[in-house]
């Protein structure tokens, strides 16, 4: 069922499972519980489109490193899947791991507990295939890769694309005939009811100032990378925040475009070079390079460029190089963050619509967080040509400046993040809260460490995750 | 001198002879290939063949000349090979691919090459005659059918119409292609870069606001190309033509539309009652009507009941389910634009 709060809200709403926030991994948890019986209540602080001036409850003010607060996300059902690229990928089993150059440990889980629900994942973001070895290609297809030689540091990789999934229209009808759900529309979370160890209950309200009180067995905060800590940094306790983690180590892939690359114009990377598969391919960081170098996983992208006005295809159709067609390809990069604590959300004095107080965010990327991005491509670069796999022209040599335009997904990542320890962060394996009994988080703010690959199949994979959980909780409690 | 010494020697002698003697016959027939064992006489000259071959290095061949400043670079390339045997091209590439392992590297501008590498470099400008630096120029695109082409819109359009429109202004093409696409690829209308995306199959270009404008305000024939940045090659895909603005409709109160252009030919103005007029092939009636502009809102209404309706540029149709249910007599048809509420008179439908 769905309703709009703002036509209609009673004083009180009750189900098992209170889910906060109506974009992918939201949706998905309230999908997946109420396949396994439960009663969801699912709140959506916007609409079922774009919501105008009600966009503006997530303006906020940036410091460090500029960073589109606004337009990067999108305040109604199906959130920011509704300018999604579709781009999809399972992190790689490193971006689970302890890495000793990072300032923060990685996750509590592993590759392996999330394989199965990455699957599943698949099946809600609409894959064709939820295979993303090399090995899924055919012979003659991983032929036009880049052969890397054995110990070369780097290793050939996947992407797959969704639709994409809009989210919002893609699965509304499903909640609203899905009898198990009540999905309330413009209806906000803003406080929490708490005790010691536990929330007993929720206070919502419409940005016309009508407010209801949920009553729920567990709460899910599934608002986003960044109003998940925003709201918890509002409450006058503020949950999971014991070691102050609560809006620290905000995380987003960045851009860097460091050249290109003179090689075999039968190079099959980009998306649509190879015929009726949706895939792209992209050159990683192997495990050796980010455990014994200490650099990053971050990946090259390789897109056809016209020529160099330096060194013509010509050179590399020689009989000398490879004596085949050649081109050139534009090299990008999208490299993995570190969790930096003063990368952080804080709260200003200005309040939004709904006397929420806004946040400051301080995106720390200075210009030495280029530095293992620079080194990684010389590594790359050196490997390329001295396997005799192309020559590499490099046109940037210096880290992007603080002032400078850097590119970015729109992936915001970490500010509630997943830990083993609740000395390292605000949720545990479960994604529950370290000192509420029956709060939990769902979304990238959980993220510990974050790879390069897109966020949203490793989203929708954890809420599906957490749905098994909380249905094993709500069975073995009853 | 040593034997390699000896042998290069008498092996420059014995090519030359042999290149004297061929004069005026394709170079390559009489190229020594680069599969010749190192220790071969002719090793030397096959590599000073390969570097007279040696193409696309108008820039960095001259460039490696003078910053090396070597006397003699294709000779002390052949004297830094592997000596010990081998195919002339192995020990070539094993002997770039050790510089870069050494870093024994020449940066120019940007690109990374091996010292190796950038003496045959030198010593192929020399052979080819380039003394100074030279910039490639990518010249004409080369008119190529690269890719099929399946399906592609819109054609055409009315003066003042934006045409596949997609919001904030801006409108924009579709192509349904078969064949491999990749980013360098791009739409060009009139010579005109257009913002270009891509799915498999399918490519879609849009016109900022300001062009689109600039576009649709001149009548004429616009051409709309694919263009291969990586291949410098053009395909041209079609013409978009921009048709003058019929003049504007009088409603039903006499007032001048400002949203319809007048009526041409309609059809059809006359059925059977119980028969479907203009059968459709789903078993519907159908009518066409001649409008050189309606808004894409826009619908057909037969006596106050709203009709399934399409609007292309020029034409608008529109489905009749209910046909079985038409009486005999005069049957009103109107063109009805729900933004601005106007409402044109087409004409009558009779039916016998």
């Amino acid at each position: 069922m769905i309703s709009d709060a703002l036509a209609d809200l009673p004083p009180l709403l009750e189900a098992e499972v209170c889910v906060a926030g109506g974009g992918p991994a939201g949706m998905v948890l309230a999908m997946e519980l109420a396949e396994r019986g439960r009663s969801v209540l699912l709140l959506e602080g916007g609409g079922t489109d774009s919501p105008g001036e009600g966009q503006s409850i997530y303006q906020g003010q940036v410091s460090g490193r500029d960073y589109p607060l606004l337009g990067s996300r999108l305040r109604w059902l199906g959130g920011t899947s509704n300018h999604w690229g579709g781009w999809v990928k399972p992190f790689d089993p490193i971006d689970f791991e302890d890495k000793s150059h990072f300032p923060m440990p990685g996750w509590p889980i592993g590759l392996d507990e999330l394989a199965p629900w990455y699957r599943r994942a698949s099946m809600w973001c609409e894959l064709e295939s939820d295979d993303f070895a090399i090995d899924s290609l055919e012979p003659s297809e991983r032929a036009r890769l880049l052969p890397l030689p054995e110990g070369s540091g780097f290793e050939n990789r996947l992407f797959r694309f969704s639709p994409p999934t809009r989210f919002g229209r893609r699965y509304r009808d499903d909640l609203a005939r899905n009898p198990a759900i009540d999905c309330r529309l413009n209806l906000n979370a803003v406080a929490l009811n708490q005790n010691a160890d536990r929330v007993t209950g929720l206070v919502a309200s419409t940005v016309t100032g009508q407010r209801c009180e949920v009553r729920a067995n567990h709460f899910v905060l599934a608002m986003g990378g960044i109003e998940n800590a925003r709201f918890l940094l509002n409450q006058a306790q503020v949950p999971g925040n014991q070691a102050d983690w609560v809006g620290r180590c905000f995380m987003e892939h960045y851009g860097y475009s460091p050249g290109g690359l003179l090689s075999s114009s039968e190079l099959a990377y980009e998306r649509g070079a190879l015929p009726g598969r949706d895939v792209m391919l992209v050159l990683a960081s192997g495990r050796e390079l980010v455990q014994e170098h200490g650099l990053r996983n971050s990946c090259l992208l390789l897109n056809a460029d016209e020529p160099d006005p330096l060194l013509g295809p010509a050179y590399w159709s020689s009989a000398l190089h490879s004596g085949g067609p050649a081109g050139m390809r534009r090299i990008g990069m999208i490299n993995e963050p570190l969790p930096h604590p003063q990368s952080r959300l804080t709260l200003i004095d200005e309040r939004d619509q709904l006397g929420m107080r806004r946040v400051n965010l301080n995106w720390h990327l200075p210009p030495s967080e280029f530095e293992p991005v620079l080194a990684l491509f010389r590594r790359w670069s050196d490997m390329v040509s001295a396997a005799g796999l192309g020559r590499v022209r490099q046109t940037r040599f210096e880290p992007t400046a603080m002032d400078a335009h850097v590119g970015i997904g729109y992936h915001h990542m970490g500010t509630t993040r997943m830990s083993g320890s609740p000395d390292f962060g605000v949720v545990d394996a479960d994604a529950r809260c370290w000192d509420r009994d029956n709060l939990y988080l769902a979304g990238s703010s959980v993220f510990a460490h974050a790879g390069y690959s897109n966020p949203t199949l490793t989203i929708v994979a954890l809420a599906a995750r957490l749905a098994e959980h909380l249905n094993g909780r709500l069975e073995s409690s009853a | 001198m040593n034997r390699r010494q000896f042998n290069t020697t008498l092996g420059g002698s014995l090519v030359a002879l042999q290149l004297a003697w061929l004069g005026g016959c394709d170079r390559a027939q009489v190229t020594p290939a680069l599969g010749i064992d190192i220790t071969h006489p002719d090793a030397r000259a096959a590599l000073d063949a390969a570097a007279r071959d040696l193409s696309g290095i108008d820039f960095l061949g001259p460039v490696c000349d003078r910053r090396l400043g070597v006397e003699d670079p294709l000779g002390a390339l052949f004297s830094r090979i592997d000596a010990e045997g081998g195919p002339l091209l192995d020990a070539l590439r094993d002997r770039m691919s050790r510089d870069f392992g050494t870093d024994d590297v020449i940066e120019v501008d940007g690109w990374r090459l091996s010292y190796s590498e950038c003496l045959l470099m030198a010593g192929a400008a020399r052979l080819q005659g380039l003394s100074e630096p030279r910039l490639a120029e990518h010249g004409a695109l080369r008119e190529e059918q690269f890719i099929t082409i399946e399906r592609w819109g819109p054609d055409r359009t009315i003066e003042g119409e934006i045409f596949n429109p997609i919001g904030n202004g801006r409108g924009g093409f579709w192509l349904r292609v078969d064949g491999e696409v990749n980013g360098a690829m791009r739409l060009e209308l009139d010579g005109t870069e257009l913002a270009t995306h891509f799915q498999p199959g399918v490519i879609t270009a849009s016109l900022e606001p300001d062009y689109m404008d600039q576009v649709i305000a001149r009548p004429g024939a616009y051409e709309l190309a694919l263009i291969d940045r990586s291949r410098q090659l053009r395909q041209s895909v079609g013409v978009l033509t921009v048709l003058e603005r019929p003049p504007a409709a009088i409603l039903i109160d006499g007032a001048t539309s400002t949203v319809f252009c007048e009526v041409g030919q309609w059809g059809p103005d006359m059925a059977v009652a119980g028969e479907a007029f203009n059968r459709q092939p789903d078993g519907a009636a159908g009518f066409w009507v001649h409008v050189g502009c309606a808004p894409p809102e826009a619908f057909l209404e037969l006596d106050g009941v709203a009709l399934p309706t399409t609007i292309q540029p020029g034409i608008a149709t529109a489905r009749v389910e209910h046909f079985a249910t038409l009486t005999r007599g005069e049957h009103p048809l109107d063109l009805v634009d729900p933004v601005s509420g106007e409402r044109l008179r087409v004409g009558e439908l009779t039916i016998q």
